[in-house]
């Protein structure tokens, strides 16, 4: 035993002693009261089985035969130089890369091959978050390339169809990150039809298959969203794509959860902690905790629900992803409404909707003013909740929000200060402003009297 | 296996066959082995493989794990395609069943402990070969390579234990 913990001497022991003397009554003692060691001790015995197995060593007698032999003539050398050269074309554009200079890259005939096309799309994936503008842009110019590597009927139909495959999924990205869906399906369906032509297609597929299910999800498609994230999810099983298994499995629960099935969405989100914690991606790791976190608060679990919103709280301050720190504790507003601690609810609330505002979220801002607004509806303080909907109307003019949502909260306030504000109403407001998010163009209608 | 900024095409081809040369010829026992795909087309098969891996590396996670997931779908794909020309043959059928996903990791796992013990250095890949792949015990080992028996126990212990590190973890020419 080394610490609290059982060596690996003491499993290999366990599992199979060479010794027949040593004595192992400690080490099974420890291995059958620790989950830690007793899962060590099975990888252990895997092992051991596999050994044991014919085909390694019928396998190995083959291995060594062949290694004497003779390698066919490699393409990947090729492709390599291709991808080398590529970068150096490339270096001194992105080392200044704006919109500008995106836009100006297909009228360089030196810069069509289906590797630079492949850079490209490297590069746009890298800005789409922070950057989604400049990822639509570069993301075009690859496209843009990818017709010229077509026309110009030197390489390969396969290379021709994976830099038009690849190029116009990076747009479909892009253009989902600034909430531009239906192009972004748009885009997906010309990805797809490309990949399609592809050797082993099923891997790319997959990847615009969840694309697609991500925008399904925002837009309440949610059934086909669900099918999508389990369909791609299974994919990228098969292909040794852990993180990306994980990240189709939290769009799943996210649908479920949607979906109003809360108990599932739970029971997904928990079966990712062990994968994602293994995969030492505190991002993905904090968005199970967050998911995780929203479902047991529906579930009434709200004491596992605070642990979990605390620590991707924790983890999301260490990234530096102010956004989703900001989340973690408006869902912990969440929390404490739920649990009946109302003052505190609000105050907290009050406290993140302060930051929402500070970061320039203005619609996450009027989302936790409404929450607030329900808080105070619902234990009758009119007062105050008249003056919090006087209060939203100035500010969120001033800070320039959407006409619509601005229609919508005068709504509200209007109803306050005739005494009739009332929980449908704030629901259906809020059910507006969130449906903004993807579609800005949406008209505000009252609901019937 | 990654590009580099300096160096010359000698180097990158060099580097490219180095990865090819590990990662082949476990591809193509899978494609024969479990998918009975014939020996020259299984050569082409890991080809194809290796160049859609190229193309797509900068959006594959786990070089390894992916390319052994690309030779199963490949192979699969080559029997479909097979049976447009010619009647299935009688193994495919159970080979083409994708939901039975066990014996299909369990034999790409001992292909990889294969590959792996490959890695050991040689006294170690001795004793590892003689006990578990020839059932000698460690005192049968030691009277056979005229050591002690508390040697070859010892040896014996350390060098399982390096096995399994190797195969927990990627192997040579990972990008």
């Amino acid at each position: 035993m080394t610490g609290e913990h059982c060596s690996d001497d003491d499993l290999f022991a366990c599992a199979d002693p060479l010794d027949p003397e040593v004595d192992l009554t400690a080490t099974k003692k420890h291995v059958a009261e620790c989950a830690e060691c007793r899962t060590r001790l099975d990888e252990i015995l895997e092992f051991n089985s596999i050994l044991r197995s014919p085909l390694v060593w019928d396998a190995l007698g083959n291995l060594d035969a062949v290694e004497g032999g003779t390698m066919p003539q490699l393409p990947a050398a090729d492709i390599e130089m291709e991808q080398r050269q590529a970068d150096e074309l490339l270096r001194p554009f992105l080392a200044r890369l704006d919109t500008k200079t995106a836009e100006s890259l297909p009228e360089n005939a030196a810069l069509h091959t289906p590797s630079v096309v492949q850079r490209l799309c490297d590069v746009a994936r890298t800005h789409r978050e922070k950057n989604p503008l400049l990822a639509l842009t570069v993301a075009e110019a690859a496209i843009a390339i990818a017709e010229h590597v077509a026309a110009k009927q030197q390489f390969s139909a396969e290379a021709v169809h994976e830099s038009r495959g690849r190029a116009w999924l990076e747009r479909a990205n892009a253009l989902r990150y600034v909430g531009r869906f239906p192009e972004a399906l748009a885009a997906l369906d010309t990805a797809e039809a490309s990949y399609s032509q592809t050797f082993i297609p099923e891997y790319p597929l997959a990847l615009a298959a969840y694309v697609r299910s991500v925008i399904f999800m925002k837009s309440e498609k949610l059934e086909e969203a669900l099918s999508l994230a389990r369909s791609c999810a299974a994919t990228f099983l098969e292909f040794g794509e852990d993180e990306r298994f994980v990240h189709a499995r939290i769009v799943e629960g996210g649908a479920l959860f949607l979906q109003n099935r809360h108990a599932e969405a739970r029971d997904v989100f928990q079966s990712l902690l062990a994968p994602a914690r293994k995969l030492q991606s505190p991002d993905t790791v904090a968005r199970v905790y967050a998911n995780l976190a929203s479902a047991l608060i529906e579930l009434g679990e709200l004491s596992e629900a605070s642990s979990y919103l605390a620590n991707a709280a924790s983890l999301f301050e260490d990234l530096g992803l102010d956004t989703e720190r900001l989340r973690m504790r408006w869902t912990m507003g969440h929390l404490l409404l739920r649990s009946g601690d109302t003052d505190a609810a609000l105050a907290r609330l009050r406290d993140t909707k302060r930051d929402a505002e500070r970061l320039h979220l203005t619609n996450d801002a009027a989302l936790i003013a409404l929450d607030m607004l329900e808080a105070l509806t619902a234990r009758g303080d009119w007062h105050e909740a008249m003056q919090l909907c006087e209060g939203l109307v100035q500010k969120f003019s001033a800070a320039g929000m959407n006409e619509s949502a601005l229609v919508a909260l005068s709504y509200l306030r209007d109803l306050a200060r005739s005494g009739a504000l009332v929980l449908p109403a704030i629901e259906h407001v809020r059910s507006h402003l969130e449906r903004l998010a993807t579609e800005p163009a949406r008209l505000f209608l009252q609901p019937p009297a | 296996m990654s590009t580099r900024e300096s160096g010359g095409t000698e180097e990158d081809t060099r580097l490219a066959d180095v990865a090819y040369r590990f990662h082949g010829p476990l591809l193509r026992k899978i494609a024969e082995h479990k998918f009975r795909v014939p020996p020259g087309d299984a050569e082409t098969l890991v080809n194809e493989v290796f160049v859609a891996y190229l193309r797509r590396r900068t959006i594959i996670g786990n070089l390894e794990k992916w390319l052994v997931g690309a030779v199963c779908h490949a192979s699969r794909d080559y029997w479909r395609k097979q049976r447009r020309v010619e009647p299935l043959p009688s193994f495919a059928e159970t080979l083409i069943d994708t939901r039975d996903a066990d014996p299909e990791s369990r034999i790409v796992r001992q292909l990889f402990v294969a590959a792996g013990i490959r890695q050991l250095p040689s006294k170690c890949r001795t004793v590892i070969t003689m006990y578990y792949g020839q059932g000698y015990s460690a005192a049968e080992i030691a009277e056979r390579l005229d050591i002690t028996a508390g040697y070859a126990t010892q040896l014996l212990s350390s060098c399982r234990k390096r096995a399994q590190v190797i195969f927990s973890r990627p192997m040579v020419g990972r990008s």
